[in-house]
């Protein structure tokens, strides 16, 4: 860019440049349209523009014109710091301070001038050259061309820039000459408005900020003349100022002083410090850390009312225009104080006050409001309360200090435990002035806030250096005048607020009653915090508290730190006693009363309605309170007014709160409102706290439970446990009998009237249980089902004794129902005793003793079931053993209809053999009826094919013709394993009363007896099977190796051989046949028989038997000679029999004394006769065996019993030889029995007589 | 002269009666015992002498065997147990009517013992095993010289 060129463009440049003060208000917009000149006539890269501030040794960007927007705003604002070059630093200090030009080149790397290195490199500034900017001599600053170019500037270029940037000094200077101007000419006006609504103090200090405001100052001294003395005083002062320097005087007869002031305009002094003769207190300025000097007089016309100085920190040359217009403000000032002090005494000023202090009012209440809702709106990041309300008070304190054009305010809160009052806010505008610490504590009396928080009454202490409290003002807080005025909730002061001045009589009645008017906001702020903490407190007590009872002390403490009060009383309701006794208190130390002794009756209209208002009540005056339950306490205490409220948790009443104020009519609407909620917080309190400890006794009851053995001991405990728990003395418990419906009495404590047993669904007790919910009845009087127990009970809760949720059968599946087992009786004299809490952890408690007794109940029928088992084991007989199963199903289960029918596979039929619980007169009716194809549609059917348990829901019409409608029933599949065949069923049921459903609980014992049953029934087969099995195989190898033997050798054989080997074939058929009978009688199958026949017996069955039993008798080495009989008996008996049959009979018996005789053979006899009675033949047997143990007599004629001789002999047999034998006589009519147990062994085989005559038609087929 | 000397121990005479009636025309001599004590005097007695032993393991224990059992299989192994031990090399058969696998199983494992279940043999049947078993032990013996 040639120099030509520039000049060509630098007029228009120029011109540009000068319009910038009138065209661009904002400064930075101005700056920048310098630098943005700048750039276009240096035809730089960047042009920047900086003021230096060498004191603190750095530069700021404060403008930038470059080639793109990022560079301009990564410049604009930049502070850079100055040092040494040498050490790296950016900018050289030695360098700008002595206002050189600066040049540089190689920026990329060297960095100077900018940021560092990476900046230049990234914009490409490849050197810079800075030119200093100078006003009135002084160094402002830096005009800073960029190039991007590595070439050395031109001095043309240096030149350039040298005009440029005295160019834009100047208009720098232009453009806050207009500022201020303009600023001035706001102010003035400002001024003079503010005349109209303000005091002459206010309008002094006013004066006082406006001056330091219209020329950059921070310090600012309004001097007044003080006529009659010739002397100028200090009534207004802005900025830092020593209280001491307030305390100058200058006379106007000083020379200097005179001069000055009659010259009429301003005056300056660079250096304040340096000493002038016209400048008396240089020393004193000097300590201040003034620097430079501004004074103007100010004259109304051609009279002087006073003085404006303004002083610098720094030292700085006030310039022409500057000294004009703070001669020009001066004087607007003097015409404002003398205004001021014209219409001071008017009335126009009162009523423009008050237009003011409305004004304020509304000003300040909305801040206030603001500053309020402002922490509420924060408060969610904040720690605690305190610190919450603290920055509530300090935005409060802050807002009053400025409407009260306060330099200081500060607030102190009563702290409740010292009666203290403590500094929470201290808010000073300078926060260099010394401070009283927060936490910092008065007495009451102590101090100006002292004095207030004594007298409860605002004060204005105008000049603090004298007056009764001047001592007591800290002097370092350099406050001249203060403003106090109580924050009170009623009538109580809970804290203070003040406003100080460093001005003596800074205030008056207008700001008096400006404080006024917000401490109630101050006072709701703090009382509400207040409450908060109280709730949280409260929160915390409850789940710290050991004890109700400190919970309860805990509650007085709370309540009367809120309420700022002395006494707090918190009464619980005592069942027992039908009133309120007092369990927490808060009492100062200094009162003696017992209030152990004192008690609320709920009895009392008043108190009635006290406690069902749930409003609070306020006692104006207690003492006059004739109503109040224990006035005549309250006489001789100062206890003068009042608030109570009702403890209520759930609409139930649980105590009373009170409080007391020492003061008569203490409270107001607010606090009732306030306590309310404390009452509220509390009862919940109260409430999680017992519900807690609740729920731990009922824990520990629970475990005391699980551990009770004994239903009765259990239901007993759980009484006893849940009276001490509802804080009751009496109460009973019954337990449902499911036969009869009936409640029957299990125990009680306290002592009932009557222990008789209720029915379901009468009283309030068989109500409850009917229903499956608890009755809580507040007033029995008024509940018609009432059964008397007691004759003064109130309130009653009935709390049934249930499974909720048993599990139940219904068809194949399971399903959940309660199920029923007693009553739990709680009672009270007291109206309402007893809570929602109390009916929910009584219904805790009483389901889970309901489990208990079921798992009781369960483990007593498991244990009845085994003894059962045993019994069954016992039995040999398939009617014995279902009879004990039978007994099982009803004696333990409770089983009133049990019907047990067999399958008859040879049928493919399933029939009824046993049945119990029907009427006797339908017992065969039903045997003959029930019995069913396996095909059909039929239950009994259908379970058979299933092999599944099943609740059926539809009715048997067989039970109802039996008179057994309404029957619920369980049919079981007798068998053990799926795959087995189901031997038959096994019905049970009751009639639907109490039960109306079958419990699986039940259904699985039941289940397992009949598996039990089923496996001992097999067992028993089994094991005779087994011992069958060996007797058929002894005979079948006897017949075939004898008939083999035959046929190999019958050629070499004697005849007699022959006929012996015969013989013993046929003994071993006989062996087979009889083994057939025994396992027919196992199998259940149906014996055949022949039409019977004339026979002779003795003859034609016994002597033919023995014959047939030759060969075993011959095998054991015994001599057959010795199986004796008398020829005369041989023809006897000739009776009607069936002939097989009974040839059986003698066979076994005979059999019976072969296997069981003794080892010496010599022994060996068996002498059989016939004896006659007058209706009976009697055919007797008799051997000289080992006999028959005494004790097993009738054991001998039991299903598959065998004697341990038997065993021990390893002699063969199913144990069904003699079952078999005598179920064979007796059909004929005759009996088998044994009538001697040894030597001989003898038994009698009796046939009576009848069987003389022929019998009409066939006897039954079948027998069991 | 018999063809061989055996001893037989059974309780169960008439079952007994046609094999000891076919030893005797198969030219056996034999030895019937049906008592548990006499039996085991007469084997500890005549040891030596006998060349092949016939067992029942179902039989009443007797006073010198104390096993007190329902099945009585634990006096046929006990006698079994003392015969070995005074005979480890007589050829023994041992006849059951039970077929519990463990007692099967210990026979099976015994040398110079044979287990028939007592129906699959017939009298002659009987008699053929034991000419097999003592032409096998001849066979043996003279190997061992």
């Amino acid at each position: 860019m040639s120099v030509e060129v520039i000049k060509r463009d630098s007029i228009e440049i120029f011109n540009a440049l000068s319009e910038i003060p009138f065209r661009y208000p904002d400064r930075n917009q101005a700056l920048r349209r310098i630098t943005e000149l700048g750039k276009e006539a240096l035809g730089s890269h960047a042009c920047t523009l900086s003021f230096a501030n060498l004191e603190k040794r750095f530069i700021t960007v404060e403008a930038c014109s470059g080639f793109d927007e990022q560079f301009e705003k990564h410049i604009s604002g930049r502070i850079i710091n100055m040092g040494s070059l040498e050490k790296g630093d950016m900018v050289d200090y030695a360098l700008i301070a002595r206002g050189e030009l600066v040049e540089q080149y190689e920026l990329h790397y060297r960095a100077q001038g900018v940021a560092n290195p990476r900046t230049a490199e990234k914009y490409g500034l490849q050197s810079v050259l800075a030119h200093p900017m100078r006003s009135d001599g002084s160094l402002i600053g830096y005009f800073g061309h960029f190039s991007s170019r590595p070439d050395r500037f031109t001095d043309g270029e240096k030149r350039l820039l040298e005009t440029f940037a005295h160019h834009a000094v100047a208009i720098i200077e232009r453009f806050e000459h207009y500022r201020t101007l303009h600023r001035s000419a706001s102010i003035i006006h400002q001024l003079s408005h503010d005349v109209l609504s303000m005091t002459t103090d206010e309008v002094l200090r006013q004066i006082s900020k406006y001056a330091g405001q219209l020329l950059n100052v921070p310090i600012c001294l309004v001097w007044r003349l003080d006529e009659p003395q010739n002397k100028l005083r200090i009534v207004a002062t802005e900025g830092p100022i020593d209280n001491s320097f307030k305390q100058l005087e200058l006379s106007l007869n000083e020379p200097g002083i005179a001069q000055h002031v009659a010259r009429k305009r301003p005056s300056y002094l660079t250096n304040v410090s340096a000493g002038h003769q016209r400048y008396r207190d240089s020393a004193k300025a000097a300590a201040q850390g003034w620097v430079s000097l501004l004074s103007a007089p100010m004259h109304v016309g051609e009279q002087i009312i006073g003085m404006i100085d303004v002083y610098t920190t720094r030292q700085r040359r006030f310039r022409e225009w500057e000294r004009e217009l703070f001669g020009t403000f001066a004087n607007q000032a003097a015409t404002s104080i003398q205004r001021a002090e014209l219409v001071k005494n008017s009335a126009l000023l009162n009523v423009l006050l008050q237009n003011r202090q409305q004004q304020e009012q509304q000003v300040l209440l909305p801040k206030i409001q603001e500053a309020i809702d402002r922490v509420d709106t924060e408060s969610r990041e904040r720690v605690s309360v305190e610190s919450e309300l603290e920055e509530t008070l300090r935005l409060i304190a802050e807002q009053c200090k400025i409407h009260t054009r306060a330099q200081t305010c500060f607030l102190r809160l009563k702290d409740m435990a010292t009666n203290q009052f403590e500094l929470k806010v201290c808010y000073h505008e300078d926060p260099l002035v010394k401070q009283l610490p927060l936490g910092h504590r008065i007495e009451i009396g102590q101090g100006v806030s002292g004095f207030v928080a004594k007298t409860g009454t605002a004060y204005i202490y105008p000049d603090t250096s004298n007056g009764e409290h001047a001592s007591q003002v800290a002097p370092e807080l350099k406050l001249a005048s203060i403003l106090c005025v109580p924050i009170k909730t009623g009538n109580v002061v809970i804290g203070t607020i003040s406003v100080g001045s460093d001005q003596a009589r800074a205030f008056d009645q207008n700001h008096l009653h400006l404080l006024e008017s917000v401490t109630d906001k101050i006072s709701a702020v703090i009382m509400r915090a207040k409450l908060v903490r109280t709730v949280l407190q409260l929160a915390e007590a409850t789940n710290n508290s050991a004890s109700l009872r400190i919970l309860l002390d805990q509650i007085a403490s709370f309540a009367c730190e809120l309420m700022f009060q002395p006494v707090c009383l918190v009464w619980l309701l005592d069942k027992n006693r039908q009133g309120f006794v007092i369990k927490g208190k808060r009492i100062p130390n200094d009162q003696s009363v017992d209030i152990n002794s004192l008690f609320i009756s709920t009895a009392g209209e008043e108190v009635q309605r006290f406690l069902q208002t749930g409003k609070s009540l306020y006692l104006k005056d207690t003492r006059k309170a004739s109503k109040h339950p224990y006035v005549e306490v309250l006489q001789g205490l100062d206890w003068k007014s009042m608030l109570a409220m009702p403890l209520v948790f759930k609409d139930q009443v649980m105590g009373i709160i009170e409080v007391y104020s020492y003061e008569k009519e203490n409270f107001t609407v607010w606090h009732q409102r306030l306590f309310e909620t404390l009452a509220v917080q509390s009862s919940m309190a109260i409430e999680n706290l017992t519900s807690r400890q609740r729920s731990q006794t009922l824990n520990q009851v629970m475990q005391e439970m699980a551990k009770v053995r004994d239903e009765k001991e259990l239901l007993t405990l759980l009484l006893v446990r849940s009276l001490k728990l509802v804080g009751s003395k009496r109460g009973w418990v019954s337990q449902l009998n499911l036969q009869t419906g009936e409640l029957n009495f299990v125990s009680s404590e306290g002592e009932p009237l009557n222990t008789r047993p209720l029915k379901i669904g009468t009283g309030i007790t068989g109500r409850a249980l009917e229903d499956g919910t608890p009755l809580r009845v507040d007033d029995v009087t008024t509940d018609k089902n009432y059964e008397k127990f007691w004759e003064d009970t109130r309130s009653e809760l009935a709390i049934p004794i249930l499974i909720q949720n048993a599990k139940i059968m219904r068809k194949k599946s399971i399903d959940f129902a309660p199920k029923p087992i007693g009553v739990l009786n709680i009672e009270s004299p007291t109206l309402a005793a007893f809570s929602k809490a109390d009916e929910e952890s009584l219904s805790l408690l009483a389901s889970y003793a309901a489990l208990c007794i079921e798992e009781l109940e369960s483990n007593r029928k498991l244990t009845e079931l085994t003894q059962m088992e045993t019994a069954i084991v016992g039995k040999r007989d398939w009617d014995d053993i279902i009879e004990q199963l039978l007994n099982g199903i009803t004696v333990t289960l409770g089983y009133e209809f049990v019907n047990v029918s067999l399958v008859v596979p040879e049928l493919s039929r399933i029939k009824s053999k046993y049945v119990t619980g029907i009427g006797p007169d339908k017992v065969k009716e039903f045997l003959t009826l029930a019995d069913y194809s396996l095909d059909s549609k039929h239950i009994q059917a259908a379970i058979v094919r299933s092999k599944e348990a099943e609740v059926p829901d539809e009715e048997d019409k067989l039970l109802r013709k039996c008179n057994l409608p309404n029957l619920i029933r369980v049919l079981i599949p007798m068998t053990v394993t799926p795959d087995e065949p189901v031997m038959g069923t096994v019905e049970a049921g009751y009639v639907m009363g109490c039960r109306k459903h079958i419990y699986e609980q039940d259904v699985q014992i039941l289940k397992r007896i009949v598996d039990y049953t089923v496996r001992a029934l097999q067992q028993r087969n089994r094991g005779m099977l087994k011992r069958i099995k060996h007797e058929f195989g002894l005979a079948i190898t006897g017949i075939r190796s004898n008939a083999s033997f035959l046929q190999k050798r019958h050629a070499e054989l004697s005849h007699q051989l022959i006929d012996l080997k015969f013989e013993d074939i046929l003994t071993d058929c006989e062996i087979l046949k009889w083994q057939v009978n025994e396992l027919q009688h196992i199998l259940g199958v149906s014996f055949t028989t022949s039409k019977r026949k004339k026979t002779t017996v003795f003859r034609d069955v016994v002597i033919k038997t023995v014959k047939q039993l030759r060969p075993i008798v011959i095998g054991q080495g015994f001599n057959p000679e010795k199986v004796e009989y008398s020829d005369w008996d041989v023809h006897r008996i000739k009776v009607y029999v069936d002939r097989g049959r009974l040839s059986q009979v003698v066979f076994n018996l005979l059999s019976n004394s072969i296997k069981y005789s003794e080892k010496d053979r010599s022994l060996f006899t068996i002498r059989i006769s016939v004896e006659e009675t007058r209706d009976n033949y009697i055919i007797v047997f008799k051997d000289w065996g080992i006999g028959i143990k005494k004790g097993f007599e009738e054991k001998i004629f039991e299903d598959g019993f065998r004697a341990p001789e038997a065993i021990n002999k390893r002699v063969a047999g199913s144990g069904l030889g003699l079952t078999i034998a005598r179920a064979a006589v007796r059909e004929m009519g005759g009996d088998l029995k044994l009538v001697g147990n040894y030597r001989p062994t003898t038994f009698h085989l009796v046939l009576p007589k009848s069987l003389k005559e022929q019998p009409h038609g066939e006897g039954q087929d079948t027998y069991h | 002269m018999a063809k061989a000397r055996i001893l037989i121990i059974d309780d169960e005479t008439r079952w007994a009666e046609s094999f000891l009636d076919e030893l005797k025309l198969a030219d056996y001599e034999y030895v019937y015992q049906t008592e548990t004590d006499e039996a085991m005097v007469y084997f500890h007695e005549n040891s030596d002498k006998l060349d092949v032993l016939i067992l029942d393991i179902m039989m009443p224990p007797g006073t010198t065997l104390k096993a007190s059992t329902d099945q009585g299989l634990d006096t046929g192994i006990k006698l079994y147990d003392q015969i070995r031990a005074k005979a480890p090399h007589l050829p023994v058969i041992v006849f059951t009517n039970v077929t519990g696998r463990e007692v099967a199983q210990k026979f099976l494992n015994e040398v110079d013992c044979w287990l028939y279940p007592k129906s699959d043999l017939l009298p002659f049947e009987l008699v053929e095993e034991i000419e097999e078993i003592l032409k096998d032990k001849r066979a043996r013996k003279s190997d061992d010289k």
